[in-house]
């Protein structure tokens, strides 16, 4: 019997997939690749933290460390915290902003940007994601604005976006 | 040929010495008088004992394989398997193991060899298909003559309440005759399938000129009622003539499990077509694959240890569709230069504590091949067993089999949601569709997740799929686990 690190659920002995939730059951040294997905992404784990805002640039204000991160240009991330044997990486990694007891999903929610507008999209979270404060519901896009705070769990991110 | 040894310890022509043996004491194993009382199994025995004096001893094999035809040597595919885990282990509960089977094709391509191919394209004209949608059918068909070699000919059937020919058997040459016949179609009346396709599968049946490929094209945008089980025993017996069917719904309302079971047990797929450019892509793919076809009709005619059961099997090379699950199971074409790429799910029952070996499919794999101077389908051994261990260790499958994996999962999720729907289960089917569309968005898979949402809340209320909904996600996540040739190089 294998049990689901994700959902656990019990899977029978020699299982690679999880049978309820469709998450890899076995750690492999291979190199990460989302489910699904035809390419390889080129971004993975956290960006090199800096502290100037620069235009045109998405950058996430770690409220609880002061610390910003500065997002490639791209126009979708996904953010949670990466574990092992976990199926699919977040592009933004928060495990080093004690991410796991400041309650982060593993997916936690996804930034999409179109039109030079910022949207954010919750991934069915176990905590929740909040916006100002006030609670989103699940796979839902919600515009953000410079300077919006972004509640994943507990962990507060304020949102730097100059158009 | 009086005996083939071969086939009695169950190796190829080309086995080693070591295979030779091993194959020995497997047989001994099973067919031994002390071990197996059967009266037969004694006299299989014999048979093992007699094969097993030949092929061990280099001289008398080699003056035994002298004596053989000349095309016995020349394997006309080669087979790799691989498993997820390298031994199959002895523990007290039931366990998963999973085999990559890829077939190619070893004979060269060799133009005049490829023998022209017969179509039968069998037309639903009831009264839903009227305006828009048989127009689109009709300009397509048109194309796809024109696409053909001019060696290929042609049928085209319609059916509604009854069937009737619209073009009789006739060269590719003749498409502006054809031009008229085709666009003299009208609408009207119900679906009958099944008289449809007995027609057209009867007129492929008299149309055989020596060694053609045999397609038929089943376009149909509805229900059949009734005939669905004389659909499927017509399509098998068409199977095992050598001719294949491939089956294209148009708009929502058709029937996909229908469609998907007729054309999986003739090797064929199934397509969904809401816009006239999948159609166009069908057809194009059809002209491109006919004057390459290697093999038709790869079947698998297996035998598996008790304990063992063949639990899930899919076609992921060169097109996707999940198989039947029967024996003999039926694999479906090899073209030139292509790979052909099965992968096998078996649950495996707790084991005694003194086996040693598992056969998890083993037996005969039925070769037709298409190239003009072959007329007897060819047989391969095709063993898929592992050896049994009492050691647990922890290894990394193979890197192409989880990929292969990863991909499948985000369709059986799918499937799983069905099976919920069936079962009056609302609440997993949409639990499992929320799962999905998260693969699905970390994928990039934006409007398909999207849609998979919708389809979530739809099941939520209504507590079952919608027509239209259900098809694009089934259709959508079969696509996505197509690998192209280009990803297999990597």
């Amino acid at each position: 019997m294998i049990i689901c690190p994700n959902c656990h659920h019990e899977n029978i002995h020699g299982a690679i997939f999880c049978g309820e939730c469709g998450a890899r059951l076995i750690s492999t040294n291979l190199t990460t690749q989302s489910l699904g997905s035809t390419e390889q992404s080129p971004i993975a784990g956290a960006t090199t933290p800096s502290t100037s805002v620069v235009e045109g640039v998405i950058s996430l204000h770690l409220m609880e460390s002061g610390q910003i991160l500065s997002l490639p240009s791209q126009s979708d991330f996904t953010i949670g915290r990466a574990t092992e044997g976990q199926p699919i990486l977040p592009d933004v990694d928060l495990t080093t902003f004690d991410a796991f007891s400041q309650g982060v999903s593993r997916l936690h929610a996804a930034l999409r940007v179109a039109n030079q507008k910022l949207f954010v999209i919750d991934l069915g979270s176990s905590n929740g994601t909040r916006v100002n404060g006030q609670k989103i519901l699940p796979h839902i896009e919600y515009p953000l604005n410079h300077g919006d705070v972004l509640a994943l769990g507990k962990l507060k991110i304020q949102i730097l976006f100059r158009k | 040929m009086e005996i083939d040894y071969y086939e009695i310890l169950g190796v190829d022509w080309d086995a080693s010495p070591e295979d030779i043996r091993s194959a020995y004491f497997q047989a001994v194993h099973l067919y031994h008088p002390d071990a197996n009382p059967d009266p037969k199994a004694n006299e299989r025995f014999m048979k093992v004992q007699e094969a097993y004096a030949i092929l061990s001893s280099p001289q008398k094999r080699s003056a035994y394989d002298a004596k053989q035809p000349v095309d016995f040597k020349v394997s006309p595919i080669r087979v790799s398997i691989q498993y997820s885990r390298s031994a199959v282990q002895t523990i007290s509960e039931p366990q998963l193991l999973y085999a990559l089977m890829e077939f190619v094709g070893t004979q060269e391509l060799d133009d005049k060899k490829i023998p022209p191919t017969v179509y039968c394209i069998v037309i639903d004209r009831s009264t839903s298909m009227a305006g828009e949608r048989m127009d689109m059918v009709k300009s397509n068909l048109m194309q796809f003559v024109r696409q053909l070699r001019p060696q290929d000919l042609i049928i085209v059937v319609t059916f509604s309440d009854r069937a009737e020919v619209v073009v009789p058997l006739s060269r590719v040459a003749d498409a502006n005759r054809m031009d008229q016949q085709i666009a003299l179609i009208s609408t009207g009346g119900g679906t009958e399938i099944f008289h449809g396709l007995e027609t057209g599968v009867n007129l492929l049946r008299v149309s055989r000129l020596g060694r053609s490929q045999r397609v038929l094209i089943l376009m149909t945008d509805g229900h059949t009622y009734g005939d669905e089980d004389a659909c499927f025993e017509l399509g098998r017996t068409a199977a095992t003539e050598g001719i294949t069917i491939h089956g294209i719904g148009l708009g929502a309302d058709w029937n996909d499990d229908f469609l998907d079971k007729l054309s999986s047990l003739t090797g064929g797929s199934t397509s969904f077509v809401s816009q006239a450019k999948d159609l166009k892509r069908f057809f194009e793919n059809q002209a491109r694959n006919s004057s390459v076809l290697y093999s038709r009709n790869l079947r698998f005619e297996f035998e598996s240890d008790e304990g063992v059961e063949l639990r899930y099997a899919y076609r992921l090379l060169p097109d996707t569709a999940p198989l039947i699950i029967e024996n003999p199971l039926v694999l479906g074409n090899i073209f030139y230069g292509k790979t052909l790429k099965i992968l096998l799910e078996f649950q495996i029952a707790p084991l005694p504590e003194l086996s040693h070996f598992l056969r998890l499919a083993e037996g005969k794999l039925w070769i037709d091949l298409v190239s003009m101077d072959n007329s007897e389908p060819k047989k391969l051994f095709l063993r898929v067993n592992r050896p049994v261990s009492q050691a647990l260790e922890n290894e990394l499958p193979n890197s192409a089999l989880v990929d292969a994996l990863a991909r499948l999962t985000v369709y059986r999720m799918q499937e799983k949601a069905r099976q919920d729907v069936v079962d009056g289960n609302t609440e997993a089917a949409s639990r499992h569709l929320q799962h999905l569309a998260t693969h699905l968005l970390a994928g990039g898979d934006r409007e398909l997740a999207h849609a998979v949402l919708i389809e979530a809340e739809h099941i939520r209320q209504s507590r079952r799929f919608s027509q239209e909904g259900g098809k694009r996600i089934k259709y959508g996540t079969r696509s996505l686990v197509h690998f192209s040739e280009l990803e297999l190089d990597k």
